[in-house]
């Protein structure tokens, strides 16, 4: 009995053997990558920034990996499937910062999880600016190159990007009856759901272009 | 594919697409140097729309009819933004809007600097990729702004921010990155420069 969905070898079984090769050698450094990402950022995030926010990079990097995993080796390469939907994220993931930054955020997380954070540890508005729209933004433009020019590392930066996108979009709605206040308005309620619906779209773009999707 | 024969002739008068980008944009110059003004006086309006407006006549001059294709300038141009980006968080985090306010006698506040700078100019930016993606006349005039603000804005914090402070040389935010984005930038115009050329001497 046979499985319906291809294999990788199956794929690719009319490449040439050094294309083949190079493109397994890119998909693991990428894997390995997006690992020591992953350890880096939520580690990083715990120790300045907070718990709330380890676990919003944890979620967010191991909805990438899922996604870049289950998907992203049937994509097909030298094109950029989602360019406009990257870099619609970007641009939407802009004015959510806008909007959290106005109203406080940081300072709001920070009320309502406060088992969340350590003595001095916790995201200023002025770090959050630093980290978020500028920090983040400028590697994620640097990942709009690669997606561009359609690589395996550009694949896993746009799942990276719109994973972030939701997660980022669902967090300001979840914070609220997760700390126990389910009503108020939270920094970044208008702005999310633009976002939310900008990486769906991303989303539902990358896997409809992975060839796996219509095996 | 009328509208494409349209704007890559150019013995035609200009689609309406191109108007209303020309008109757009010059309704943009307009307004986000007002609003710059407002908040940090003659001399930061005077860098911005300085690049604002040397773009605007570039644009016109060269690739307003045939904004060139993606793969010429888009990697230079993410290149740059980047770059840029990692500027623009050396200037906040030493306090580059205080600095420049006290040299130029005006008051922009930090806020006001990230409002401007940090958020509302690189959503523009960001948003221009898609425009230099889809060959549109408006991401075009977003990539000769942001080349040419590049290239005439960015040597300041090298060659004038120092010394308006006065005393001996000596560092003011944002210097140390400076001259980076320039480097992805002058390739951009010289790729653009070089593509409407050829198309000018295809079209002779």
């Amino acid at each position: 009995m046979t499985s319906s969905r291809p294999t990788s070898d199956d794929l690719v079984r009319g490449d040439d053997p050094a294309r083949l090769s190079d493109r397994r050698g890119a998909q693991l450094i990428t894997l390995v990558f997006a690992l020591a990402l992953t350890v880096t950022f939520t580690l990083a995030a715990f120790v300045y920034a907070g718990a709330p926010y380890a676990v919003m990079a944890l979620v967010t990097s191991c909805v990438a990996i899922g996604g870049w995993l289950r998907f992203g080796r049937y994509q097909v390469l030298d094109a950029p499937v989602a360019f406009n939907f990257y870099i619609g994220t970007l641009v939407a993931l802009m004015m959510l910062y806008s909007e959290e930054w106005y109203l406080h955020y940081p300072s709001t997380l920070m009320r309502y999880f406060p088992r969340g954070y350590s003595a001095g540890v916790g995201l200023s508005e002025h770090a959050f600016i630093a980290v978020f729209p500028l920090t983040v933004s400028a590697f994620m433009t640097l990942g709009a190159l690669a997606h561009y020019r359609g690589t395996v590392l550009g694949q896993f930066s746009a799942w990276l990007v719109f994973a972030w996108g939701g997660v980022a979009a669902i967090a300001v709605y979840l914070i609220g009856p997760l700390a126990g206040q389910p009503r108020g308005y939270v920094g970044g309620m208008l702005a999310a759901p633009v976002v939310l619906i900008v990486s769906a779209l991303g989303i539902r773009r990358l896997v409809r272009s992975s060839r796996g999707w219509h095996a | 594919m009328s509208r494409l024969v349209e704007r890559d002739n150019p013995r035609t008068a200009l689609g309406r697409e191109t108007r209303l980008s020309i008109a757009l944009v010059a309704v943009f110059i307009v307004t986000y140097g007002t609003m710059l003004y407002l908040q940090a006086g003659l001399m930061v309006v005077g860098i911005v729309c300085g690049a604002m407006i040397a773009g605007f006549v570039a644009w016109l001059r060269t690739t307003l009819r045939r904004p060139p294709s993606p793969g010429a300038i888009l990697p230079s141009y993410l290149i740059a933004l980047a770059l840029f980006l990692f500027h623009v968080l050396e200037e906040y985090v030493f306090g580059f809007a205080g600095r420049i306010a006290s040299a130029a006698h005006v008051h922009w506040s930090d806020p006001q600097f990230v409002e401007v700078i940090v958020l509302f100019g690189p959503i523009v930016w960001i948003a221009g990729a898609i425009g230099i993606y889809k060959r549109h006349p408006l991401g075009n005039y977003v990539a000769w702004f942001f080349f040419v603000g590049m290239m005439l804005g960015e040597p300041t914090h090298m060659l004038v921010f120092p010394f308006m402070e006065g005393g001996r040389y000596h560092y003011f935010p944002g210097m140390w990155t400076s001259l980076f984005p320039m480097v992805p930038a002058s390739y951009g115009i010289w790729r653009m420069l070089q593509d409407d050329r050829a198309a000018q001497r295809a079209d002779s």
